[in-house]
């Protein structure tokens, strides 16, 4: 049987992490997510995909996350010219 | 991208995603489109500056950013930290904390350069790894099974420049022209041309 890369970890998993470094969000890529960006376990974590229409397989906007001076964080999302 | 990083040092920062790993990208396009329009030196030069790139990063002490996730190797850690502080009653809680997420942290920040991407431990986790909002805990990944990959066809056209840029979290500060207009987005992109 051929084993998977690495693991899957739980919204406890994540909530445990940010409470024991004093942080407030882990940002991520990794997954194509179809508005560019998708938050998880409770807005703690956001997985941003900045590529849009992944490997022409795909019809996901590119999201970017933009953090300013007071770490308010916003999302800019970019549609493809070509979206169908 | 490279290109910002040079122009701007101190303000632009990128992350290693696991494609930025000769291994992976020489698979998934990144390869054929070196080798179609330039060559394979070119390639090859890419794939010694991805070994040196950073695996994760902290805003302003609030924000962890990675490109997977995280690690069980890090969380381990910090149990055997607990348990191993707890026989040193005269320091305070405080104190300790801190002492364990620095030692944590450092576990990253010791992770040697020039590196490829391992086939598990810390380093290949914190690129590897992905939340599961179903499950408690840690479970094994899909990711790499023969079936589970995203991109089993391949591609045969190779993969543009905007598409591998997904691997990389970007962060910008002050630089709000680069992101407020997205033309100037994609004119960047396409002034790299790689």
């Amino acid at each position: 049987m051929i084993t998977g890369v690495s693991y899957v970890f739980g919204t406890d998993v994540i909530a445990k992490f940010l409470k024991t470094h004093d942080l407030d969000l882990m940002a991520r890529a990794h997954q194509v997510v179809e508005d560019g960006y998708e938050f998880c376990a409770n807005r703690r974590c956001v997985t941003v995909f900045s590529a849009p229409q992944y490997c022409g397989e795909f019809d996901n906007a590119a999201g970017m996350l933009l953090v300013n001076e007071d770490l308010v964080c916003s999302f800019k999302v970019l549609k493809s010219r070509y979206w169908k | 991208m490279f290109c910002y990083k040079i122009l701007f040092p101190d303000r632009m920062h990128m992350l290693r995603g696991n494609h930025e790993c000769s291994s992976i990208n020489r698979i998934y396009g990144f390869y054929d489109e070196c080798k179609r329009n330039y060559n394979v030196k070119l390639w090859r030069a890419f794939c010694d500056v991805f070994e040196w790139m950073p695996v994760a990063g902290i805003v302003s002490e609030r924000i962890f950013c990675s490109h997977g996730g995280i690690s069980p190797h890090l969380v381990r850690c910090v149990v055997l930290m607990l348990k191993g502080n707890k026989s040193r009653k005269g320091l305070s809680h405080h104190f300790l904390h801190l002492c364990r997420c620095q030692e944590n942290m450092d576990q990253i920040r010791q992770l040697q350069r020039p590196t490829p991407v391992p086939d598990e431990g810390l380093l290949c986790d914190l690129l590897w790894s992905d939340p599961e909002p179903e499950i408690r805990g840690w479970a094994d990944s899909d990711r790499g099974k023969a079936t589970g990959s995203m991109c089993t066809n391949g591609v045969p056209n190779g993969v543009p420049m905007v598409y591998w840029i997904q691997t990389l979290i970007l962060f910008i500060y002050f630089l709000e022209f680069f992101v407020r207009d997205h033309r100037c987005v994609v004119r960047l992109w396409h002034r790299c041309d790689c």
